[in-house]
């Protein structure tokens, strides 16, 4: 109560003096606002009020220093003809006080302090100083005018900015107009024949089509080569012996070209697996049926003294009395001569390749009379001796072939024929013997087609050991039909470039005799380069 | 899930639309050239022929792959209210080794898409894509390509999606869709 009286008070005198000085301002433009306010009785009526609350204060501070009951009765009496008075007065000064004076309705302790800030129209003073900075760039120019020129020209000033503003929307309407009047202009002819509209709607099928189901970007099989030279990205992706996996067209492809085998069995990369697979399976722990596309297979070792050997001599004892273990195998060599028997007896302890090899020699040198018997035998391993006392025949044979290397490859093969799997039997002596090379070319001369070079490069792919490049140089197998393309494929292989190279010279010499003799090996190719990796580790 | 809009534009107004896409979008286009690979699964492997596509993004300065695989469309009650394709959409970055990797999968086609797209954000994150589609005569030879259409381009406006708020998705592409059809031409379909 005290505050709200305190309160009143200071609001009356502020109102008195801001009507005194608004009476000194106003005395000469309103006359009639003295008419209706009696200033003097308002004044007069002001200090009478503030005279009674005065009063009343001090009563209460003499109950207070007595402590004495005050009666509560005259107190709120005389407070109610105070509250009474101070309303009538604050009604007639509102009546007049509109334009000069302003009436804050609420002001109590709190914002009592702040009301004097709040009500003065005096800027803070930061923002005094931004309002001075910015009116002296504006009046730079004009200072030395009267207040009314300068009033002129920030009026022009304004005006010519609207009118610009004005202007720039114009174009741009105008802009947006003629631009979309001259793209939408021929497009919004109603007029769009019927032909057109459907070789559009044609077009668009066409496009949709091919973007989502593909149609009309498929290429034939038959075009599926890769035969111009591939974009960057791709180039290290695809050139990978793996990639004809990815491609099964392009494995097709592959397929495409290779001659029809005899066997039934190399129609698709899958079904090359899948019978090498079985042959390998079938085969015997003896390790004698690990061989079974290659047993068949006459070729000689290209270098083998073993193969020059059987050329010279007859079959021994041991080499005949294992005739009948190979019949089943011998389907293609029916018309092999006992030469052929006798090399493949002793292809028997070697790899496969090797098996291949002296197949090839076999086929080379049909012209010798044969023995009749069509059937290869394959004997136990023979004695290194007897290797080593061979010597390479004529010099269409290969010489390249060491006797150590004989040696080594008999002594694995002995080793290998324990191997329960025949798969890597035939792959680990592949790749572990040195005369790897010397299958390679019988692999090589096997396949005549270039097709077929893929998958012997890749067999052969584990097999670059300590190749002497000598060897397959010297190696004089005729194929007459190797196409250069072999090389090309060869040289794309990545891994064994010295080796191929010397092979690709060295297939070309094989004679396209030994064809009949290359299905069973190629049979076997992707198997072995399937399991290389296997046996090699 | 990914919510898509397909349609067509004349090659000799591309330019102009990709105007007003900057325009309307805000941001610089993105050009584009990516080499489609198409996959097909192998008969006999598997219960469903499937395919997957990779990407290969040659814009770069080094050949980003990506592998996406793409569902068949939404179908039923829900899909008629709605005036775009929904559809499933797995997308995900490989190494360039990818190619190798699948086994199993055989190269079914491949396209080149050039082009250039415009990735924004409009209540949600929109791709719009002006293309031309080209085909590659000879295996892998991306430097041989020849449109599919020569005179028109493909526009696609795909927005990612989940089955939760597909429905925002949708809304958010329809309303792009108009408004690039009230400002492009009168060729633009669904």
């Amino acid at each position: 109560m005290e505050g709200v009286v305190v309160g009143q008070d200071q609001q009356q005198q502020q109102q008195q003096q801001q009507q005194q000085a608004g009476r000194v301002m106003v005395e000469g433009l309103n006359p009639a606002v003295q008419q209706q306010l009696n200033l003097e009785s308002v004044k007069t009526r002001a200090v009478s009020l503030f005279k009674a609350i005065s009063r009343i204060l001090e009563e209460f501070d003499a109950i207070a220093r007595t402590n004495a009951l005050p009666k509560w009765q005259d107190i709120l009496g005389q407070f109610s003809m105070v509250n009474l008075e101070l309303y009538n007065i604050v009604e007639d000064i509102k009546k007049v006080s509109k334009a000069f004076v302003v009436h804050p309705k609420n002001v109590n302790a709190e914002n009592a302090a702040i009301l004097p800030v709040m009500l003065s129209s005096k800027l803070l003073p930061e923002m005094e100083v931004e309002d001075n900075v910015k009116r002296e760039q504006l009046l730079h120019s004009m200072q030395n005018l009267s207040v009314a020129s300068q009033i002129e020209k920030l009026k022009v000033r304004i005006d010519m900015i609207g009118a610009a503003c004005e202007s720039a929307e114009k174009v741009i309407a105008d802009t947006r107009k003629a631009y979309f009047g001259t793209r939408q202009g021929p497009t919004l002819l109603p007029t769009i024949d019927k032909a057109q509209a459907a070789k559009i709607q044609e077009q668009e099928n066409l496009l949709r089509t091919a973007v989502n189901l593909g149609e009309g970007l498929r290429i034939p099989g038959d075009q599926r080569h890769i035969t111009s030279g591939l974009p960057g990205h791709l180039v290290d992706v695809l050139a990978v012996a793996d990639g004809p996996q990815s491609f099964a067209d392009s494995s097709g492809t592959y397929l495409k070209n290779t001659p029809p085998f005899s066997s039934s069995n190399v129609n698709s990369q899958g079904a090359l697996l899948q019978v090498s697979g079985a042959l390998r399976a079938a085969a015997s722990p003896s390790g004698t049926t690990s061989f079974d596309t290659t047993t068949a297979s006459p070729l000689q070792h290209v270098n083998s003294p073993r193969s020059s050997a059987n050329m010279m001599n007859t079959p021994s004892p041991q080499q005949q009395t294992h005739q009948q273990q190979q019949q089943q195998q011998q389907q293609q060599q029916q018309q092999q001569q006992l030469q052929q028997l006798q090399q493949r007896q002793k292809m028997m302890q070697l790899p496969q390749h090797q098996q291949q090899l002296l197949a090839q020699q076999q086929l080379r040198q049909a012209s010798i009379p044969g023995l009749g018997q069509p059937q290869m035998q394959f004997s136990q391993p023979l004695g290194a001796q007897q290797f080593q006392g061979r010597q390479l025949a004529s010099g269409a044979l290969h010489h390249g072939m060491g006797q150590s290397q004989l040696n080594q490859g008999n002594q694995l093969n002995r080793h290998l024929n324990q191997f329960s799997s025949p798969m890597n039997t035939a792959l680990f002596n592949s790749a572990q013997s040195t005369p790897t090379s010397q299958m390679i070319s019988n692999m090589s001369a096997m396949m005549p087609s270039q097709t077929l070079l893929p998958r012997m490069q890749i067999g052969m792919s584990g097999g670059t050991r300590n190749l002497a490049a000598a060897n397959l140089s010297d190696q004089m197998f005729n194929m007459g039909g190797n196409n250069p393309g072999m090389m090309s494929i060869q040289q794309q292989q990545q891994q064994q470039h010295g080796t191929f190279a010397n092979m690709s010279q060295n297939t070309q010499n094989l004679q396209q005799g030994m064809m009949p003799l290359q299905n069973t090996p190629q049979q076997t190719h992707p198997s072995f380069q399937q399991q290389r990796p296997q046996g090699q580790q | 899930m990914e919510c898509v809009v397909q349609g067509i534009i004349e090659t000799q107004h591309v330019e102009a639309l990709e105007i007003l896409l900057q325009g309307l979008c805000g941001v610089h286009k993105q050009s584009l050239r990516i080499h489609e690979l198409c996959l097909k699964s192998v008969p006999n492997l598997g219960l469903v022929a499937s395919g997957i596509r990779l990407l290969c993004d040659l814009e770069q300065p080094q050949p980003t792959w990506t592998v996406r695989h793409v569902g068949g469309p939404m179908r039923g009650a829900g899909a008629e209210r709605i005036s775009v394709l929904m559809r499933p959409m797995v997308e995900s970055k490989v190494s360039k080794n990818a190619l190798r990797l699948l086994l199993g999968y055989k190269l079914d086609h491949e396209q080149l898409r050039v082009g250039f797209a415009f990735h924004f954000r409009r209540g949600t994150q929109i791709t719009v894509t002006v293309s031309s589609i080209n085909k590659i005569l000879k295996l892998h030879a991306t430097d041989e390509a020849v449109p599919v259409t020569p005179g028109i381009q493909l526009v696609e406006v795909t927005a990612p999606a989940s089955s939760e708020n597909y429905a925002e998705v949708v809304a958010s592409v329809s309303s792009f869709c108009e408004y690039i059809a009230l400002l492009g031409e009168n060729i633009w379909q669904r």
